[in-house]
């Protein structure tokens, strides 16, 4: 689905990513692990161009993405930040049918429909005339998921969505990113939650340096990492 | 002290004096409002050619944005006005209220501009990336989320500069216009009242109504725009 090959990013003489490849195909659950200030946050925010890479190319679905065709392609690789980013003006229901509406993708009352649909599915239909200030961090990620939703991503790409949450909202949402893995929704994670990425993963992935270090079955992964900077990440986290 | 309330009785008592500080404060408050006016949309303008992205298309406006403001910003008002009125607009004919309106728009625009400027930058950029991610385009985003939740931020600063804009048209008595200033200078003067005390704290309470008044209106406007959010 998505071809990363040997891509970079500097700013000015910072090496944030170094001839990283990855590929990730249909249904996969990629998720990231690194030391911080490793480029993680800089990778994914690269895959959507929303940092424009200086080296090496993104194919998605066999076509090369560049920042003409950025737009397009954002429509179809959804990104959750770690701080949420809810639209701070609009409410929870507005939140979620401002893009498909702008973008022509479904009618306001379509729109409306959907999110309400999935705001009752995901139990937060009470919600959805509140404005993001009045609502808790842990619904707010939530709502900033079905956010990215309503667009019907291919990919959906995950910038440590439990980071910035307090303790009793994480697993309402790492809750609903297991729903989401059983629909067979194709993502990309980065996280810190070791446990969680041991039981969604199907492929770990080791960043270092601003490159993948090591790339396995997470099985492989976290029981016999090969490089010694793994093993000593693994042995300081596990 | 009883002189001096006898003086005020005596000047709402004349109608020529009233009719004299009425007249001065409609000219007051046509080139304040016009100005205003004329401030926001060139204040706007140029705010958002310093914020676009720059493009070689931006280039040349983008520098004269930044000429415009140092400029304006960095030279007297007063300055400015006399520069319009007897270099600019010299050719007989040309109405002084429309040279007054335009040369405080185009100082109160280079203020405005850098109100909106910081109004929008100082919305988390975090709102912009979450618009792009979604596909959005950059024009969609500013006018659906960012622009939106900057003029919030922008309202005090924008009325502190309506305020100041009022009080500082004052200085077109300098060229002879007839606001209320000019008007409370040619009450008391010797021919008049042939004292200064009474007009001139008269008028200087009617600017106080009027920015007392401007100030209510923000407040309300303020409010307004920050119902429905806690922050």
């Amino acid at each position: 689905m998505i071809s990363i090959r040997n891509i970079s990013k500097s700013f000015g003489n910072n090496h944030v990513i170094k001839n990283l490849s990855l590929e990730i195909s249909k249904g996969e659950r990629v998720v990231v692990l690194g030391p911080s200030g490793c480029g993680k946050s800089t990778f994914l925010r690269c895959i959507n161009f929303l940092e424009p890479i200086t080296g090496g190319e993104i194919y998605f679905h066999n076509q090369l993405v560049t920042t003409k065709n950025a737009e397009a392609v954002r429509q179809k690789i959804g990104l959750v930040f770690q701080q949420f980013n809810l639209f701070n003006n609009l409410t929870v229901l507005e939140n979620l049918t401002l893009a498909p509406t702008e973008l022509g993708l479904l009618t306001p009352t379509g729109a409306k429909r959907k999110a309400m649909r999935l705001l009752r599915h995901f139990d937060l239909q009470d919600k959805a005339s509140a404005y993001p200030s009045r609502i808790s961090s842990g619904q707010k990620q939530r709502v900033a998921i079905i956010r990215a939703l309503m667009m019907d991503p291919e990919l959906l790409l995950f910038d440590e969505p439990t980071s910035a949450l307090d303790p009793e909202s994480i697993s309402e949402v790492l809750d609903l990113i297991r729903e989401l893995a059983k629909n067979g929704l194709t993502m990309l994670i980065i996280t810190h939650e070791i446990s969680f990425a041991k039981e969604i993963a199907t492929r770990m992935c080791f960043l270092n340096n601003g490159t993948i270090e090591e790339e396995d079955a997470p099985d492989v992964f976290f029981n016999h990492p090969k490089t010694p900077r793994l093993k000593e990440f693994l042995s300081k986290v596990l | 002290m009883g002189d001096f309330f006898t003086k005020i009785a005596e000047l709402f008592n004349n109608p020529v004096y009233l009719n004299a500080l009425l007249r001065g404060l409609g000219l007051t408050l046509q080139i304040s409002i016009a100005a205003a006016l004329t401030g926001l949309i060139i204040g706007t303008a140029v705010a958002l050619i310093g914020i676009a992205k720059p493009t070689p298309w931006l280039k040349i406006p983008k520098f004269l944005a930044r000429v415009y403001v140092t400029v304006i910003r960095g030279t007297p008002m007063a300055l400015q006005l006399f520069i319009m009125f007897y270099v600019v607009f010299t050719f007989r004919g040309f109405p002084e209220l429309i040279t007054a309106i335009l040369a405080f728009g185009i100082n109160s625009g280079a203020y405005v501009s850098e109100n909106i400027r910081a109004g929008i930058l100082s919305v988390d950029i975090g709102q912009t990336e979450a618009g792009l991610a979604l596909g959005l385009s950059h024009r969609t985003t500013m006018q659906k989320i960012v622009l939106p939740q900057a003029v919030k931020n922008v309202i005090p600063a924008i009325g502190n500069e309506l305020i100041a804009l009022i009080k500082e048209t004052s200085i077109v008595s300098m060229i002879g216009m007839y606001d209320l200033t000019m008007a409370a200078k040619i009450i008391g003067s010797g021919n008049n009242m042939a004292s200064y005390l009474v007009p001139m704290s008269v008028a200087a309470a009617a600017y106080l109504i009027v920015v007392y008044f401007l100030t209510f209106v923000i407040k309300k406007i303020e409010k307004r725009l920050r119902a429905g959010d806690l922050h």
